[in-house]
């Protein structure tokens, strides 16, 4: 974005004030002491969206933490530390999204989640499900997450550690 | 960011529209008193004479209410002469009061006097004219403050107080020369100071002086808030009667200029005297204020705040930008103006931030403005040239293009070419055509709001893809 902007992007945010539209731009985080237990990738630990909205559109990316209390480059998941969202939108309050997991026999996976905002700040709860359910999979991961920041907590050059993501 | 920084300087050097304005200086009205007329020109001997009317005081009277009749018109002096005058005078702060009180005292001492209480008469007299005086109850009524100085006279004269008496009757005729007695009515020693002091008066310079002292001709021109004061007398030379004006300026109260003329009551008194009028207007001196003057001005500049959409983009959403602008206008006739404008603006990201990154753009019109203006109002509306450069911008509709920073990994992985439109920086030649109004709350500083519409038509291969940009503009500029 072009520095000349800065000035009157404010009065357009100024303007923008005036009737609120939620936005899921920004880090979303599971929260302390809450864990997600994902037993297709073994992995139990903490879970992160980081997402970036351009009208209905989302681009963005799910992070995998081991159990650590810090949201932390160094406690990012081994196995599968990242991945890329394809398909995202959120509109009416419901993100919906899909990612392909790390693993040999990776499938993809839906992810349904609602924005609502209570006295703690906004959240997202919802689930992450296969597309197409396989026997002995657990077909539902539910959990909740909350908004920890804005743009300026999405650290670029701390992105795209290691995300598989779907080959192109 | 260069550019903005020097519009907002220029917008902050602006100079102000009165300090180009040329101003002139306009006289203030003067006002003016003309007090009542005194005849001097009377001999001793007619002292004790039945009263008889002097046909040339008459005349005088006449032409000088003429003179300050024709010179009122002129519109550059009010006067203030006979019933204005005396309304004036009398209206003044604790007038009645005083002559009420001066009233008594004049009474009790003609009691103190008959009854031959020549000392208490004198006190309550001297306190009389006193009290009278401070109000210059002698320019109202004459005759009234000259019957106290008489009596005051005639009872200094009988107290022995001879040389106060001469005084006092110098006063009296001072104060109304046309004062005439009864021969026999007063004793002879009253008689002879009366002759002494009338033969004293008319020749000596103090005829020429309204009220004795400088500082209470001050007075009465701060009293009564007058700029000057205008003392007219007849005199007589050798066996010419003559018209003397002499005039005199406040604060100070000093004589600042006097002339005569010759009356010998045939028709050129007229023009004499009109002529003597018009050397103490060409004279006197006036006091001036500062008024711009009502010269056309003929060049504006201003500096907006400036507002744009184009309404032909290749995005999902119409392209808003701001920025600022400046415009130069010049009158080549009362009608049109020519207008040359420069804005440069940036581009605002919209909702689907499909313009990766931001542009800025620069435009320079330039053409014939017709305006209809008025006082404060102008309103204007015209065609001109248009050239828009609009710098380079990638358009993109994928969300991992606008997510993942360029040259990353990801943005490899996520963004490929084929999301991706560059536009080059682009030149763009056109009509536009601009309407607006402005507002002068001073002749040199106005209000500006305007709004106006481009049409691109070079380059000519069809290859333009923003068009139809609507500008408005809201500023402020300078007149001069």
């Amino acid at each position: 974005m072009s520095r000349l902007a800065a000035p009157f992007l404010l009065l357009a945010l100024a303007a923008s004030a005036c009737s609120f539209d939620p936005e899921v731009t920004g880090v979303w985080r599971t929260e302390d002491g809450a864990t997600v237990s994902w037993p297709v990738l073994e992995f139990q630990g903490r879970v992160e969206l980081v997402l970036g909205q351009y009208g209905e559109a989302v681009a963005g990316m799910l992070r995998l933490y081991e159990p650590e209390m810090e949201f932390k480059e160094i406690y990012l998941f081994p196995a599968c530390p990242c991945l890329f969202l394809d398909q995202a939108t959120f509109d009416n309050g419901t993100l919906v999204f899909d990612v392909i997991p790390c693993g040999a026999e990776a499938t993809e996976w839906s992810g349904r989640f609602e924005w609502s905002e209570g006295d703690g700040g906004e959240i997202l709860v919802g689930t992450l499900e296969p597309k197409v359910p396989a026997a002995g999979m657990e077909p539902t991961l539910q959990f909740k997450l909350r908004f920890s920041g804005g743009k300026k907590l999405i650290k670029e050059d701390e992105l795209n550690q290691e995300c598989p993501g779907p080959t192109l | 960011m260069r550019l903005v920084a020097a519009v907002l300087l220029l917008i902050l050097a602006l100079p102000s529209g009165p300090a180009l304005g040329s101003e002139a200086d306009l006289r203030k009205v003067k006002r003016v008193a003309v007090l009542p007329l005194r005849n001097f020109a009377g001999q001793t001997e007619g002292l004790f004479l039945p009263d008889q009317e002097d046909p040339l005081e008459a005349r005088a009277a006449g032409l000088l209410a003429d003179l300050g009749a024709r010179l009122g018109a002129e519109g550059l002096v009010v006067i203030y002469q006979d019933g204005a005058l005396r309304k004036r005078v009398a209206s003044g702060e604790e007038y009645e009061e005083q002559v009420a009180l001066g009233r008594e005292r004049l009474s009790l001492g003609r009691e103190h006097f008959l009854a031959l209480r020549q000392k208490e008469a004198v006190h309550s007299l001297s306190r009389a004219v006193e009290v009278m005086e401070r109000v210059f109850h002698q320019v109202v009524a004459p005759e009234e403050a000259a019957e106290a100085l008489e009596l005051w006279g005639v009872a200094l004269v009988e107290s022995g107080l001879l040389g106060r008496a001469h005084v006092a009757f110098r006063r009296m005729f001072h104060t109304h020369p046309g004062r005439r007695f009864t021969a026999g009515y007063h004793p002879k020693p009253v008689e002879k100071a009366l002759e002494d002091a009338y033969r004293d008066l008319t020749t000596s310079v103090e005829r020429a002086i309204p009220f004795v002292l400088a500082e209470t001709t001050s007075t009465f021109m701060k009293r009564n808030k007058l700029h000057a004061l205008i003392h007219p007398v007849l005199v007589r030379r050798g066996e010419d009667v003559y018209l003397e004006l002499y005039a005199f300026e406040a604060p100070h109260g000093y004589m600042q200029w006097r002339d005569a003329a010759l009356l010998d009551g045939s028709d050129a008194d007229v023009e004499r005297v009109d002529r003597m009028g018009s050397r103490w207007l060409a004279c006197t001196p006036f006091s001036t204020r500062k008024v711009e003057m009502d010269r056309p001005r003929t060049t504006q500049l201003a500096a907006h705040f400036a507002h744009e959409v184009f309404f032909q983009v290749p995005t999902r959403e119409f392209q808003h930008e701001m920025g600022v602008s400046i415009d130069w206008f010049q009158r080549l006739t009362p009608v049109m103006d020519l207008v040359v404008r420069l804005d440069a603006l940036t581009v605002l990201p919209d909702r689907f931030r499909d313009v990766q990154p931001g542009y800025s753009t620069i435009r320079a019109t330039i053409g014939p403005l017709f305006a209809w203006t008025s006082r404060r109002w102008s309103i204007y509306g015209g065609v001109g040239l248009a050239v828009q450069y609009i710098g380079r911008f990638e358009k993109t509709s994928s969300p991992d293009c606008k997510f993942w920073a360029k040259g990353s990994p990801a943005y490899e992985v996520r963004c490929p070419a084929s999301d991706r439109t560059m536009f080059p920086p682009d030149l763009l030649i056109g009509a536009n055509a601009v309407f607006g109004t402005r507002f002068y709350p001073t002749p040199g500083f106005f209000l500006s709001l305007s709004t106006s519409m481009a049409m691109f038509v070079y380059p000519f291969d069809r290859s333009i893809e923003m068009n139809f940009p609507l500008t408005s503009l809201i500023g402020a500029g300078t007149r001069f």
